[in-house]
């Protein structure tokens, strides 16, 4: 099996990049990032990635939420959602959206690791194919 | 014999003997003076068609007593006259070998002059009280009003007898009031309601609150309804006024509510979202450091960096901690220091994996500033033991690290102790070994208080700090 790939969804210039250096290093394969909805509809038909990592706030009329549940229509794709947003209302709003994992800003190598273990695991599962 | 028969004739009093049947058997001549009625008109018929109708069960009653032996004193009743009017009699009576023997006075005039008095006594009192004061008869006419009613109204005793007071009540009152009226005199049920009476002199209508109780006589029958009519509007506008007030008073106090919980919260998502934003920028520090430490060549500049990127982390903990606690503006610090711990445990998983840590901390909540370096002093209190405590450990020992956040008088301690190799080597209180303790030992003064570093069975450091910072103090 090839390794997994993986879309990140996040404005941050640098917050991106650290994610997609620390993916690269645990052997992912991992597309250039994007920042808003558009560009990442495009990327996950031009990559057709495994999971996609998104911010819930990212650059654009729509946010992470909504471009995550557009995503999950069209392809399925699991998304785990990445966010320093940590009240009630936003996880159950995230929760409620179907998101296969929940990563609080600020997180580290290992937090990151363990949430795409998780979530890359539970769709293996869900798809036995 | 013949001389009392004198008596009997002549007597002024009634006189008469009745049989159980009901019948008079003998009568004197008195009885056709007061009533009108011939003797043989009276013998002829049963007494008791001569009695009121409203007297007739009370006076059987007198009747069964008198033949089952009692005597009968003073028992009055009235007797209809052959003109169809009545007349008050007093009887005595008895009753011998199964006959009555019966003696009427005829005390009409004093019944009359008994009225004529309480109406008096009535109208005396009617006229002491501050409200408007009636009387109607059993069938409902009016037949009496104190002199309050005629200064109110302006009208005549002429013009309001019988149901003359119509034209008093306001139109929209008068159908409810005679519908309520009628229906008390008809029933004996007590009457009450409240209309608007026409005030003669400026011509307002005001309100009055109307009561009228019967008066009954000792058979029970309705023989006066006394009634009165109280000024009540000053009362109802007060009333009124009172409750436009309180609505009002209401519906400001609501209005204010909903603009200070708008306000409140918008401040609220105002300071959620500051600390979102808090965390996104220390986020972007954490990324910038593990970047440049995945540049650096150098194990220990590499290891430097991820020591700072811990700091980093266990101050965006706090501002986590601080979103999720009630008051936005303290930091449970039981709830922080194990949310640190466990940061803490996951970082190190790798390299220390056998070492235990252990938190307690008192129900203590701390400032923001504060709290910034008491979690500071514990990140770098156990990382450090982590990294040094048990660097020559065999691996047979269980391997402990014990954090403890007490509140003790007026003061807060902090003590991380663990069952390592001792601070030998690792504290040398001139020099500047290494950063961690440094930090440790200003941020302790930065709380104004100290750090004691002991060897114990074990590394121990214990930082004490007053609870409440003073202002101005070194």
């Amino acid at each position: 099996m090839s390794a997994a790939c993986i879309l990140v969804v996040e404005d941050e210039a640098i917050i991106a990049r650290d994610i997609q250096a620390t993916l690269l290093r645990l052997g992912y394969v991992v597309p250039p990032p994007v920042a808003c909805c558009e560009d990442a509809l495009r990327a996950v038909i031009a990559h057709r990635p495994d999971l996609v990592l998104m911010d819930i706030r990212i650059q654009g009329e729509v946010d992470g939420i909504e471009t995550a549940a557009r995503i999950r229509d069209a392809h399925g794709t699991p998304v785990v959602y990445l966010t320093s947003y940590s009240d009630a209302t936003t996880i159950a709003t995230a929760k409620a959206s179907g998101a296969s994992g929940y990563l609080l800003k600020p997180f580290r190598d290992h937090d990151l690791r363990s949430a795409i273990e998780l979530a890359l695991h539970n769709r293996a599962r869900a798809t036995p194919s | 014999m013949a001389d009392f028969s004198r008596f009997f004739e002549h007597a002024l009093d009634l006189h008469g003997i009745a049989n159980v049947e009901g019948h008079f058997r003998r009568i004197n001549p008195a009885w056709q003076r007061t009533l009108g009625w011939t003797v043989d008109e009276l013998t002829g018929s049963p007494w008791l068609d001569f009695v009121h109708p409203d007297d007739r069960k009370l006076t059987l009653e007198a009747g069964s007593r008198l033949f089952a032996g009692a005597s009968i004193v003073s028992f009055e009743n009235r007797y209809r006259c052959k003109d169809a009017s009545y007349r008050w009699l007093q009887w005595h009576a008895e009753a011998v070998g199964g006959e009555a023997y019966c003696t009427g006075r005829d005390v009409t005039q004093e019944h009359l002059q008994k009225d004529a008095r309480n109406q008096r006594y009535v109208e005396n009192m009617a006229e002491a009280l501050p409200q408007i004061v009636w009387t109607a008869r059993p069938d409902g006419e009016l037949d009496y009003y104190n002199e309050r009613w005629f200064a109110y109204t302006g009208m005549t005793i002429e013009q309001t007898q019988g149901w003359g007071w119509k034209p008093v009540l306001h139109a929209d009152d008068l159908q409810p009031c005679i519908d309520r009226w009628t229906e008390a005199y008809q029933s004996g049920r007590p009457y009450d309601i409240e209309v608007r009476l026409k005030r003669a002199c400026d011509g307002l209508y005001r309100w009055h609150l109307c009561r009228a109780l019967p008066v009954r006589d000792v058979s029970g029958s309705i023989v006066k309804w006394f009634g009165t009519c109280t000024d009540i509007d000053d009362q109802r506008r007060a009333q009124e006024a009172l409750r436009e007030t309180q609505q009002q008073l209401e519906e400001r106090v609501s209005a204010r509510t909903a603009e200070l919980a708008a306000s409140n919260e918008q401040k609220t998502s105002l300071l959620q979202e500051v600390h979102h934003r808090v965390k996104n920028n220390l986020q972007m520090i954490s990324s910038l450091l593990s970047l440049q430490a995945r540049q650096t060549q150098n194990e220990d500049a590499c290891a430097n960096l991820l020591d700072i990127q811990g700091r980093v982390h266990s101050i965006a903990l706090l501002h986590e901690c601080l979103y999720h606690s009630d008051d936005l503006g303290r930091v449970d610090m039981h709830y922080y220091v194990h949310r640190l711990v466990a940061m803490i445990e996951r970082s190190y998983a790798g390299p220390i994996p056998g070492a235990h840590i252990d938190a307690i901390s008192d129900r203590i909540h701390l400032s923001l500033d504060t709290a910034v370096p008491c979690g500071l002093i514990v990140n770098e209190l156990v990382t450090n033991a982590l990294k040094h405590a048990f660097r020559d450990a065999n691996g047979t020992a269980p391997q402990e690290i014990r954090i403890e956040i007490r509140s003790v008088g007026d003061d807060i301690t902090i003590l991380v102790a663990d069952n390592g190799s001792g601070f030998a080597g690792r504290v040398d209180p001139a020099g500047d070994q290494t950063m961690g303790l440094t930090l440790v030992r200003d941020l302790s003064r930065q709380l104004r208080g100290r750090a004691e570093f002991a060897t114990l069975n074990g590394a121990r450091c214990t930082v004490t700090f007053p609870a409440v910072r003073r202002a101005g103090g070194q």
